[in-house]
């Protein structure tokens, strides 16, 4: 099956990128300037980011996406203010972003838009799930691995991750590092009843006891953990982190005593931020980690180029990676020609 | 006072009001900005419209009209300042042309669905001029831009954009579009600011419709009563509190009903520890809050006087002034009633355990004094105490309490309310029932100090 006939068997497909620069805008561009000539209707949106301003300073990865005639698209009220499009819109939201509300709009006149989207996941949800309404046969979401995104790429069906000379100019140690994220996204989905209740918790740390319940265990951040230790354990060992986990807790998991029988969840893999050592650390000693939401990784797509100029063999980049992770891998520069 | 000031005050108003089911933002802003309304043809007015939704909701076909009301009413976003920019002849962008396109599409939608059903007591503009003005193609669905067919020139300056053969042509084509649009905006809000007093009101009454429909549906899934004005007395039967009676029916416990009587005079409630009193004055003042926030009543009947303010004295409020004892909260509270009552305000004053933590001697005169005043002023005002001897003429009322018809069973703290009258009697001596000891019985309290306790009793 093709990279685009793949793509057309999802009603939602996520793009993260793993870092900037590694062609996430051009794989996006592809696949829409690709759909187009097939008929269907494609809507856009994206995982919004925490903190206004943000994208005015560094603007850098909040590029343009380029929307042809019939496209729909979600944007915040600032970014379709600036639009360089036509396009008629076809609902507002009534939750508000920093950047303001998210319009809903379908494009008249083809040209530019910069894209942001809900800032939860259970919004972003919704989103995806409203689509269809306007017509929309698939939905794309612009995703990052940014330790400021609230929403979880993870909600669509299926995922496309961007790799690329960016992350790193030597293969072995680009591989090795997409393999990583490779592995977070295949760690076990937490299946349980309490799981839709837990995806719409915004905050703070929180345990599920033997009874299924579950409990705040009111630490305010896991930057505390060690000032409110003695609270961490009080309703068992199946403990459920609303933001991103770092290498500060699985090490301090590490060193209980009761590590063999502890289960550390959380959202979805973009929350997790530690480094492979720590990691394989916290697992060996028996630890577990879940999420709560898990998509399929459909493919990867790789840029060989790095913005300080090195390429890497695009061939090799591919075979190494699809030989690592055994999923298709595309350089979509090279579609493109 | 708005309902929301209240509802951060009583708790048992916030339980009503996560009970409601509002549909809008505007439907809930209205809600919490409720006047507390003490003007008795204001009320009136106001049961009048509830009953007639009540009775509206009661049909069978009333459904699927509410179902529809409600789809169109959830859609409604506050355009508030939209209609306000608006009105100062500003010009509008697409967003805000949108949002008026969608409200006055939703509002012709709900009043349709109104008049469809012969339901004409809330007056509404008809925004199909509105309408007609952003919709030049006629498509009926509340979506918006600056449409080609508004201009002819539009349209060819669009396809130019298209057909342009350099970036700087297109350029060009757009800048000439923008213009164009920017023309088109300013003409389009000059048309519609003419409407935006019909788009205000509109806006007013579809949040009072949403904020009717969920004090209607509540009404009648929980057979609330309509009340009724009084003049002279207020009088509730089988009245009980929402919030408590949720709580209670969790232990599979039911509330008593209230039964009393209320006239523009003191009445003094004596009754054992944990006979209910805070919670009967405390359900007297949510039905008092309730029938002047215009809803119907959680009671069989219920006839009720309006009063300006109600004023309370009830314990635990020491933590919300800072610095100051219970006591000295307690003796500002009342003084506040005795400001208001010689001021002429009508009030229903609720004061519970009047100096419960001074000295007997003490306590005993400030009661007495308190209903003397509150006599003179002719304030309808409840009084919990637990002194005997307390002299002030007044009407007085007495908590039934422990009743012992269950004897065979062993009574126990956990079910103790089993073996509770909460019902009121009307009694006319000053001694107050002797059940303390009784309680601090059944909580197993040590034999000896209890022993030593009835001791003193019998010296005195």
């Amino acid at each position: 099956m093709s990279f685009l006939q793949n793509i057309l068997q999802n009603q939602s497909v996520s793009i993260v990128g793993m870092e900037k620069n590694t062609g996430k805008t051009e794989c996006m561009n592809y696949i829409i300037r690709s759909l187009e000539n097939k008929g269907k209707v494609i809507a856009v949106t994206s995982i919004g980011i925490d903190g206004e301003g943000l994208d005015q300073v560094t603007n850098t990865h909040k590029p343009e996406i380029e929307l042809m005639e019939n496209m729909i698209f979600v944007t915040s009220e600032k970014h379709y203010r600036e639009k360089k499009l036509t396009s008629e819109i076809l609902n507002i939201s009534e939750q508000q972003t920093s950047l303001g509300r998210l319009v809903t709009a379908q494009v008249k006149q083809r040209g530019k838009v910069i894209i942001s989207g809900p800032t939860t996941t259970l919004w972003l949800k919704q989103m995806i799930s409203e689509m269809p309404s306007y017509g929309a046969d698939i939905t794309l979401v612009d995703g990052a691995l940014s330790r400021k995104s609230l929403g979880s790429p993870s909600v669509t069906q299926s995922m496309i991750l961007t790799t690329g000379a960016a992350l790193s100019p030597n293969l072995s140690e680009l591989v090795r590092k997409t393999k990583f994220v490779f592995h977070l996204i295949n760690i076990e989905q937490f299946i349980h009843p309490l799981s839709s209740q837990m995806i719409a918790i915004e905050n703070g740390i929180w345990a599920i006891d033997d009874t299924d319940g579950l409990h705040d265990l009111e630490i305010p951040s896991t930057l505390l953990l060690e000032k409110y230790k003695d609270r961490l354990f009080r309703f068992g060992m199946t403990l459920f982190v609303s933001g991103i986990i770092t290498d500060k807790i699985l090490d301090l998991l590490r060193l209980q005593k009761n590590i063999k029988n502890t289960v550390l969840i959380v959202k979805d893999f973009t929350k997790i931020f530690v480094s492979p050592e720590s990691l394989n650390a916290f697992l060996k000693k028996g630890g577990k980690i879940k999420v709560l939401l898990k998509t399929k990784l459909m493919a990867v797509c790789v840029n060989p180029t790095s913005p300080e100029g090195y390429v890497l063999d695009s061939n090799k980049l591919r075979d190494s990676l699809s030989e690592t992770l055994g999923v298709p891998v595309y350089d979509v520069f090279q579609m493109n020609e | 006072m708005a309902f929301k000031t209240c509802m951060n005050q009583n708790g048992g108003l916030r339980f009503i009001y996560d009970q409601l089911e509002l549909q809008s933002s505007i439907g809930r802003k209205r809600m919490l900005n409720q006047r507390f309304i003490t003007d008795s043809f204001a009320l009136q007015m106001e049961i009048d419209i509830l009953s007639e939704v009540i009775q509206w909701l009661e049909k069978d076909s009333s459904t699927t009209l509410i179902g529809n009301i409600g789809l169109n009413l959830h859609q409604i976003n506050d355009i508030q300042q939209t209609i306000s920019n608006l009105s100062n002849g500003q010009v509008l962008d697409d967003i805000q042309l949108f949002e008026i396109k969608k409200f006055a599409i939703l509002s012709q939608n709900i009043v349709n669905e109104l008049h469809k059903n012969n339901y004409f007591t809330l007056p509404f503009f008809d925004l199909n001029k509105v309408i007609e003005i952003l919709d030049p193609e006629n498509n009926k669905i509340a979506h918006f831009y600056i449409y080609s067919s508004y201009h002819p020139k539009l349209e060819e300056f669009r396809k130019n954009i298209n057909q342009a053969a350099s970036v700087q042509e297109t350029e060009e084509w757009k800048w000439k579009a923008l213009q164009l649009e920017d023309e088109i905006r300013a003409q389009l809000s000059k048309k519609l600011q003419v409407f935006h007093e019909e788009l205000q009101k509109n806006l007013e009454q579809l949040a009072y419709l949403d904020m009717l429909i969920a004090k209607a549906k509540l009404a009648v899934t929980k057979r609330w009563c309509r009340p009724q004005l009084g003049n002279e007395t207020t009088h509730f039967l089988q009245l009980y509190h929402p919030s408590v009676q949720a709580v209670l029916e969790k232990s599979e416990k039911k509330f008593q009903p209230i039964d009393i009587d209320l006239f523009n005079a003191p009445c003094l409630i004596t009754g054992a520890n944990m006979s209910g009193k805070t919670v009967l004055l405390k359900t007297i003042a949510l039905a008092q809050f309730l029938f002047q926030f215009g809803f119907y009543l959680p009671a069989k009947e219920a006839v009720v006087m309006p009063v300006e303010h109600v004023l309370f004295s009830i314990g635990d409020q020491q933590s919300e002034m800072n610095g100051l004892s219970s006591f000295a909260v307690e003796i500002l509270n009342i003084n506040n009633i005795i400001l208001n009552a010689k001021h002429g305000t009508i009030i229903l004053a609720l004061v519970d355990e009047l100096a419960r933590t001074t000295n007997p001697e003490e306590g005993k005169a400030l009661v007495s004094a308190f209903i003397s005043m509150m006599n003179k002023y002719k304030v309808n005002a409840l009084i919990t105490s637990h002194y005997s001897g307390i002299t002030a003429s007044c009407r007085r009322m007495r908590v039934k309490g422990l009743t012992l018809n269950k004897i065979n069973e062993k009574i126990n703290p956990n079910n103790l309310g089993d073996f509770m009258d909460y019902s009121l009697v009307e009694t006319d001596t000053d001694q107050v029932p002797m059940e303390g000891l009784r309680i601090a019985e059944i909580f197993e309290i040590d034999e000896e100090f209890l022993m030593e306790a009835k001791k003193q009793i019998k010296h005195e």
